[in-house]
């Protein structure tokens, strides 16, 4: 146990090995990725593969924590890497301004992914990803409800190979991705503030935590909501009352095979 | 050492249960893990068991199977072109090593499996606690992590 770590040595004898030896991935760099990029560095997360295909907009100041005004115009995921190697300038990071389904043999590297992505259809095509490739997916995501006051809602969500997955949990069903395609174009501006999104993070990087040490001894899927207006997180009602998940068999992860009939 | 062999936590823990088994007269189980590529990767997704009546007498300390689930496992890797993982367990203290003769007889096994569907088959050595595994490539045996998905992920073969 390293001496900056002391104070996390309740997280086991080995944590320290068993954090650095994580393949995190982050896709999505902007309030809730620029949390976690910060959180995982301290916590000693060394090996890091980021992506985001985005520039840092004036606009994006309110939330990416790991930002300064001078940053406007670079891209977040180089932003990023600077920022761990700020922090630990042995640390593997590999960083891709691009599409994440553009690079899939780097986020293959992975053993653990952050979704930190606006909208169902992106979430759905990541946890397919993660459950071909047998990677664990960590969801983030917070949104406002327009009304009278506003609420501000949000999930954190683990979405464990041979667990239940996000339909499982009732959070990804073909009706909001319907929803979401009609309103393909027309989403405009999506409000974000930071805080949520640090909360959302915290609770996330502890469940990364978990992964590599297995400390609380805790296990199986999760599925933490996030009340804004109330300042509440609370697991999802659905944990611990859902069926095996039937929508991902692991016969049918890896690639493609093509074999005669 | 380049790609992992990825299995889910419940997998190994199918498989240990089962190599736990005793066995009438055999002194080890075999059984054989199917596996889809997955990039570099090595996904394991479907464990099968060599069953009771298919193992034979010998003499000396080691088990010896027949014929029969090894051309079981011939036909299906044939007509699925999964990958195969011989898997068997070292059930006693020290370094997890292959013995003398798991690295003289096993790889003529993937030699041959080989020779049916050319893919990275291999090994998969289960000790107390830990596990190690091998890919067939160009003629050896090659090294390779293995990754449990658990609560925490196992990476290097703990568990």
């Amino acid at each position: 146990m390293s001496d900056r770590n002391s104070r996390q040595s309740f997280l086991g004898a080995h944590s320290d090995a068993q954090i650095k030896a994580l393949v995190v991935g982050i896709v999505g760099l902007s309030g809730g990725g620029s949390h976690i990029v910060q959180q995982l560095r301290h916590v000693g997360f060394r090996r890091f593969r980021l992506f985001d295909p985005e520039l840092l907009e004036d606009s994006n100041l309110n939330r990416v924590v790991i930002a300064t005004p001078g940053d406007v115009g670079q891209a977040k995921a180089e932003i990023a890497k600077a920022a761990i190697l700020a922090f630990d300038p042995d640390a593997e990071v590999k960083a891709i301004q691009g599409r994440w389904q553009d690079s899939p043999e780097l986020l293959r590297e992975c053993d653990v992914i952050f979704g930190c992505l606006d909208g169902f259809s992106e979430r759905d095509q990541l946890e397919v990803f993660c459950r071909r490739n047998l990677i664990a997916l960590i969801d983030v995501g917070m949104d406002v409800h327009p009304g009278a006051p506003p609420r501000i809602t949000g999930q954190a969500i683990l979405s464990m190979p041979g667990h239940q997955c996000m339909r499982c949990m009732g959070f990804l069903n073909d009706n909001v991705l319907a929803k979401e395609a009609a309103q393909y174009g027309a989403a405009g501006i999506n409000p974000q503030v930071v805080w949520p999104n640090g909360i959302l993070a915290s609770t996330a990087v502890g469940i990364a935590v978990e992964l590599a040490t297995g400390w609380s001894q805790e296990r199986g899927p999760v599925y933490m909501t996030y009340d804004g207006n109330r300042r509440l997180v609370a697991p999802h009602y659905c944990i611990g009352k859902m069926h095996p998940c039937t929508h991902f068999p692991l016969r049918e992860a890896g690639d493609p095979i093509f074999a005669a009939l | 050492m380049h790609g992992s062999l990825k299995t889910l936590e419940a997998t190994v823990e199918t498989i240990r249960k089962d190599l736990a088994r005793p066995h009438e007269f055999s002194l080890e189980r075999v059984g054989f893990l199917y596996c889809r590529p997955s990039g570099e990767n090595i996904i394991g997704i479907d464990y099968v068991p060599v069953p009771d009546d298919e193992y034979e007498r010998t003499d000396d300390p080691v088990c010896i199977i027949s014929a029969k689930p090894i051309r079981a496992v011939m036909e299906r890797v044939y007509r699925t072109k999964e990958i195969v993982f011989h898997v068997h367990c070292h059930d006693f203290p020290g370094e997890l090593e292959l013995s003398g003769f798991d690295r003289r007889e096993i790889p003529k096994l993937l030699a041959s499996l080989s020779s049916v569907v050319k893919k990275p088959h291999g090994i998969l050595l289960f000790g107390p606690g830990s596990a190690r595994a091998w890919r067939w490539e160009d003629e050896r045996l090659v090294p390779i992590d293995v990754v449990t998905l658990g609560f925490p992920i196992s990476k290097g073969g703990g568990r």
